[in-house]
């Protein structure tokens, strides 16, 4: 519960640094939702991949690559 | 230890901050997730157990509770470029 | 307590029987020095419990809860698991008994056997799994669940092609540790043990005999259990609901209660008690799960007598709309072609109707085990009629053979908190018992003194795991060990084939001492059952166990990314390398070690208050009983008899004559607490009279208080009284008279708001009342007016008795409650019968009121005092609703009795011992371990803003006397929630510190592959 207002802060703060926030999520799960951490992972995954890189993720590497 | 999940499968993907961007090609999503060791770090081992195949671009980061989570967790995990962050718990 | 057996005695305790009840004294006793042996008839321990999905009113998953218990038994130096195993004689007494316990042939070298699952995969053998209730398959060798305790596989001899037919040997050839041994015989040892402990639990009710239900003909006709296995996520369906015959959601699902219970023509007399709140529990987590379903529950009586068990029915009614339909079914059958079924019933009015659901699920009762016959005698107890353990309300763990304890629903139905009740009570039986044995026969490790390593530069070894082929196949391990053996601080780096094997352990602790390695990292499975393992290997090595980190690259990477072994390579590298970077940083940890004073304080001088002290006192450890009034006895000195006859006054007499007479009990009457202070094994409290008591734990036994009823003339005229006032009467020599008419009201002050909780004795004393009354004069009269009977458990008999001595039932419901009024010098009561449909008036001699229980008043300042919470009707919370029902959530603290919950008398005694169990095992030790894994709290930094304080669930942050925050380190769990709300950052948690969560953020973002990395 104490997470769930961290994130949705930290959400908020990603807005304004040009981040979306839907690159960050809280979810909650049991220990017997195995199924579930599968399909979360893979489903997580996937969104970020039509998202593509994050922007500083990018920047970072175009830095690297100039260096 | 709660039971709900939510979000995974209604959440919207599309961009509303970010202006959408190209990424090359050779380039694979990079997740960290912190995990609560009692509730998703077991979901997490179970997964195993049962042996069901996803994506591995996640690395777990575990903590004892999700109540240890910190802001600079997170934001130091984006300004290292991370593309994606999740907190299980 | 008797303590007079002659010879020495034995510090052993045999449990027989490893679910959730038996665990739970296993490991009370384990841990407070006696050497546990723990014989299981199936391949692994967990009993029933882990078959459940989720459990009520938390939603907490079963698993959840049971596994870290499960793993902790597996890894306890003084818990012997004895699997696939049953006892075949017991010789000797109280004491000091000898017990044959024969193992069945597993097959496999439980000592070799990495749990690695190759053999399972290559079986060609499918059977139908028990553990799923055969809506699944497993093979001929197999892991009873995945979970499972202890982690070796077994070969089903039955199923087994090789051991059948004489081909195949699958299993052997792909086994790479050589654990498969097809000649295995099983053998026979014996066991030399104080007490025995029997907690065998359940079968369920077979439902197939009652074929009108149309269980294993219609295919969606399920069993309850079956059902739990349909809503777990790790069951046949993964969580989904299907229904079996065509995998299609079903919509409407309807249960059928007392399948098998409540039945003595074609099932059981009893009530199984648990059946209302699991059909209950599982409609609600059935809608959770999908909202389409529109849950039915077809029951005769809604038995919510538990701990909020009323409330959570109120939220299945209101907030998830299930609809409660009271009929019984007379019938199932499928309609053609649809799969659905049709359900016929007559309801209230006596009208017959028909329904058509989508699926049915049959709420099976419990029953004793199928051998119990057979077991009873191998352990010289008796049965009662039902073959259950016999007992006694005022006993109700002890069989009929000193020395040897039941818990669980071998002494009748009952539910996980109770099981766990008595499981804990069983223990501190036995401790009182073998208080004398304590610490005899337990075994400690003899460990070498901790090197120190402060101001080393770290020289970290690691040790990547093959697994045999579990990671090896998917991970290239060599690639690993190249891509970390050059990272700063690795001064070592090795594979291995099986890290967890006795071998592999020596070489490790070895390679420590010749590579002087001060940091450990292992890359192979998960922490959570492994971790403590090799903890344990560096500290015999000489390290401080903190200076390990486990990298888990089987669960979380080969296992879940088989085929992609490129991929899951670079994902172990990265694993190992945010390992490798927070293990650089690890410092070596203190466990720090409290004293333990050998007292207890236990407030409240009723019964519940008496028998924990004398059970803590036959333990050898001094007890305070503080009392407010004057004399002992509590509100137990208002009965008379229990439902079962006996006779509650001369139990309460000799328990005060052995209070007052023990020479370890200080009893404090007319006197409170007025001030404590301190924690865990340290506490100081001063009462009103100026005595300071010293004292290492707290039983919280405050009690309860009669309902003084404001209703139904009550006060106001003569003839209408309390159950408890009949009851005296009865006692004082008052008979009923020729035709005199008694009429009682049940609830009154119960199941309502403000008081929305069942007080669960009122349905046991208006029975137990009025059989006396009949009993004494036939020609009596007696209505019980009654919104549901709760005589739940084996307490069903006396209701059947009841209605078997004539005595009238008339339900009602609570928007239409029976009215009454003066007439003459009589009372006349007005009711609605609903069978008849029509108002029914009764001229009553006496109007009985079955009044309900609320907490002591002074409750309020004692919770204030400890700190501890109450929940909204003022009983005291639990740390945990089901496994923790005796322990406040700050350790040191118990709570027993009515002060818990309200509970008829067998259950106070129960819940009494367990306290003295559970207090038992921290009074036992000279000092408690305090972990190292705790938050650090930094004053330096520090701006006393007191969030930590509001937040930490354990109350170790206080102010101290300078105004400022200050830490209680020993009742600190380590969980961190203070670290992450500090705004100072003054709270650190040890091995979970940001640099090292940083530093582990920073090592994942560098080995990264793709854009960014190095």
């Amino acid at each position: 519960m104490f997470a769930a207002r961290r994130i949705e802060y930290i959400k908020e703060l990603l807005t304004k640094l040009k981040i979306d926030p839907v690159r960050l999520e809280m979810y909650n799960l049991s220990a017997a939702m195995g199924p579930k951490w599968a399909e979360l992972c893979t489903n997580f995954t996937g969104k970020i991949r039509r998202l593509g890189p994050s922007p500083i993720g990018l920047a970072l590497a175009k830095r690297k690559i100039k260096e | 230890m709660m039971t709900e999940v939510t979000g995974a499968a209604s959440e919207q993907d599309v961009l509303t901050v970010e202006q959408p961007h190209e990424g090359p090609a050779d380039w694979q999503p990079n997740i960290i997730a912190f995990a609560c060791h009692y509730c998703a770090f077991a979901a997490a081992d179970l997964a195993g157990v049962m042996r069901l195949s996803y994506s591995p671009n996640v690395k777990i980061i575990r903590l004892p509770c999700t109540g240890k989570l910190d802001h600079i967790h997170v934001l130091r995990a984006f300004e290292r470029g991370v593309d994606g962050v999740f907190v299980a718990g | 307590m008797s303590n007079n057996s002659p010879s020495k005695k034995i510090g052993a305790v045999l449990i027989v029987g490893g679910g959730i009840g038996g665990m739970q004294a296993a490991l009370d006793l384990a841990d407070s020095g006696f050497k546990v042996h723990m014989v299981h008839r199936d391949p692994s321990i967990g009993g029933t419990m882990v078959m459940l999905d989720k459990t009520f009113p938390t939603g907490d998953c079963a698993m959840c809860m049971i596994s870290p218990k499960m793993v902790e038994a597996g890894r306890h130096l003084n818990l012997d698991i004895h699997t696939l195993a049953e006892v075949v004689s017991v010789e000797g007494q109280e004491g000091d008994f000898r017990v044959r316990v024969r193992h069945a042939p597993r097959y496999v070298d439980g000592s070799k056997c990495t749990g690695c699952g190759d053999c399972e995969a290559k079986c060609p053998k499918k059977v139908a799994s028990e553990f799923d209730q055969g809506l699944g398959v497993r093979k001929a060798i197999y892991s009873f669940f995945p979970q499972a305790v202890p982690n070796s596989r077994a070969i089903d001899a039955a199923q087994c092609i090789y051991l059948t037919k004489g081909k195949c040997r699958s299993c052997e050839k792909v086994c790479k540790a050589g654990a498969i041994n097809y000649e295995d015989k099983g053998e026979e040892i014996e066991l030399n043990v104080g007490s025995i402990i029997l907690s065998p639990g359940l079968d369920r009710y077979d439902a197939t005999v009652r074929g009108e239900f149309g269980l294993g003909r219609w295919e969606n006709v399920v069993t309850s259990i079956q059902f739990e296995r349909i809503l777990s996520a790790s069951g046949p369906y993964k969580g989904e609901i299907k229904r079996p015959s065509d995998e299609r959601h079903p919509r409407k699902v309807a249960w059928i209660q007392c399948v098998g219970s409540r039945d003595p023509h074609n099932g059981n007399p009893w009530c199984s008690s648990v059946c209302c709140m699991y059909a209950t529990k599982q409609s609600i987590i059935a809608r959770e799960h999908d909202r389409q379903i529109e849950p039915t529950i077809f029951y005769m009586e809604m038995r919510a007598f538990g701990k909020d068990f009323d409330k959570y029915v109120e939220r299945a009614k209101h907030e998830y709309g299930v609809r409660y339909q009271r009929a019984m079914i007379s019938a199932v059958r499928e309609e053609p072609g649809t799969g659905n079924l049709i359900l016929r019933y007559a309801s209230e009015d006596g009208k017959l109707r028909e329904e058509t659901h989508d699926m049915v699920v049959l709420s099976v009762g419990l029953q004793p085990h199928k051998d119990a016959a057979a077991f009873a005698k191998t352990f010289g107890i008796d049965m009662n009629p039902y073959r259950f353990a016999k007992t006694s309300p005022l006993k109700p763990i002890e069989t009929t053979r000193p020395g040897i304890y039941v818990t669980g629903t071998y002494q009748g139905p009952k539910d996980i908190p109770e099981t766990v009740i008595q499981g804990s009570a069983v223990a501190g039986r036995a401790m009182a018992l073998l208080s004398e044995a304590r610490g005899t026969e337990t075994v400690t490790k003899q460990l070498p003194p901790e090197k120190d390593v402060k101001g080393e530069e770290p020289r970290i070894g690691v040790f990547v795991c093959h697994c045999g082929i579990n990671i090896s196949s998917t991970v290239e391990i060599n690639q690993v060990v190249s891509a970390v053996k050059d990272l700063p601080g690795v001064s070592y780096v090795t594979n291995t084939l099986y890290a967890c094997a006795q071998d592999n352990q020596d070489i490790i602790k070895q390679t420590i001492k010749e590579q002087n390695l001060n940091r450990v990292v292992i890359a192979s499975c998960t922490p959570r059952t492994h971790e403590k393992l090799f903890q344990e290997t560096i500290r015999e090595a000489g390290l401080n166990k903190y200076l390990f980190d486990l990298a888990d690259i089987r669960e979380q990477c080969s296992w879940c990314h088989k085929g992609q072994n490129e991929a899951a390579t670079k994902k172990a590298i990265q694993i190992v390398k945010m390992s490798i970077a927070k293990s650089r940083i690890q410092e070596p940890l203190k466990t720090g070690a409290v004293g333990v004073t050998p007292a207890c304080l236990v407030v409240g001088g009723g019964i519940a208050g008496m028998v924990a002290s004398l059970a803590l006192a036959d333990q050898g450890f001094q007890v305070s009983i503080v009392e407010r009034e004057s004399g002992l006895g509590g509100l137990l000195n208002n009965v008379y008899r229990t439902l079962e006859g006996d006779d509650v006054q001369k139990f309460l007499k000799t328990k005060i004559g052995e209070v007052i007479g023990h020479p370890k009990i200080n009893v404090y009457t007319g006197v409170e607490v007025k001030k404590t202070e301190g924690f865990v094994g340290n506490f100081k409290t001063t009462l009103t009279d100026g005595t300071t008591v010293e004292h290492g734990a707290v039983i919280i036994a405050t009690g309860g208080m009669e309902y003084e009823p404001g209703e139904y003339l009550y006060g106001q005229n003569d003839k209408v009284v309390t159950q408890r006032q009949l009851e005296k009467r009865m006692a004082e020599g008052d008979m009923p008279g020729n035709g005199e008419r008694f009429v009682m009201v049940q609830c009154v002050g119960s199941r309502e708001e403000p008081n929305q909780y069942c007080s669960r004795v009122c349905c046991q004393d208006a029975v137990k009342n009025a059989i006396a009354l009949k009993e004494r004069n036939p020609q009596a009269h007696v209505v019980i007016i009654y919104r549901d009977i709760r005589n739940y458990g084996l307490r069903e008999d006396y209701y059947t008795k009841a209605r078997g001595l004539g005595i009238l039932f008339v339900h009602y419901e609570v928007d239409r409650k029976p009215t009454v009024e003066p007439s003459g010098g009589k009372v006349k009561v007005k009711t609605w019968d609903y069978m008849l449909n029509r108002e029914l008036v009764i001229e009553a001699d006496w109007l009985v009121l079955s009044t309900g229980l609320r907490p002591h008043p002074a409750a309020d300042k004692v919770a204030e005092m400890y700190k501890v919470t109450r929940n909204p009707d003022g009983y005291f919370l639990e740390a945990h609703v089901k496994l923790r029902p005796v322990d406040f959530p700050s350790e040191g603290l118990f709570v027993t009795g009515l002060a818990h919950a309200p509970k008829n008398l067998d259950e106070t005694v129960s819940q009494a011992l367990a306290a003295a169990g559970r207090a038992g095992v921290i009074l036992s030790h000279e000092s408690l371990a305090v972990s190292g894994i705790i938050a650090k709290h930094k004053r330096e930094l520090c701006m006393s803003c007191l969030s930590c304080l509001r937040v930490c669930p354990f109350g170790s942050p206080y102010i101290s006397e300078d105004g400022k925050i200050s830490h209680n380190e020993v009742k600190c769990m380590g969980c961190g929630i203070c670290a992450g709300i500090c705004p100072a950052k003054a709270f650190q948690v040890n091995n979970f510190r940001d640099d090292q969560i940083v530093a582990m953020i920073d090592a994942e973002v560098d080995s990264e592959p793709g854009l960014i990395g190095a």
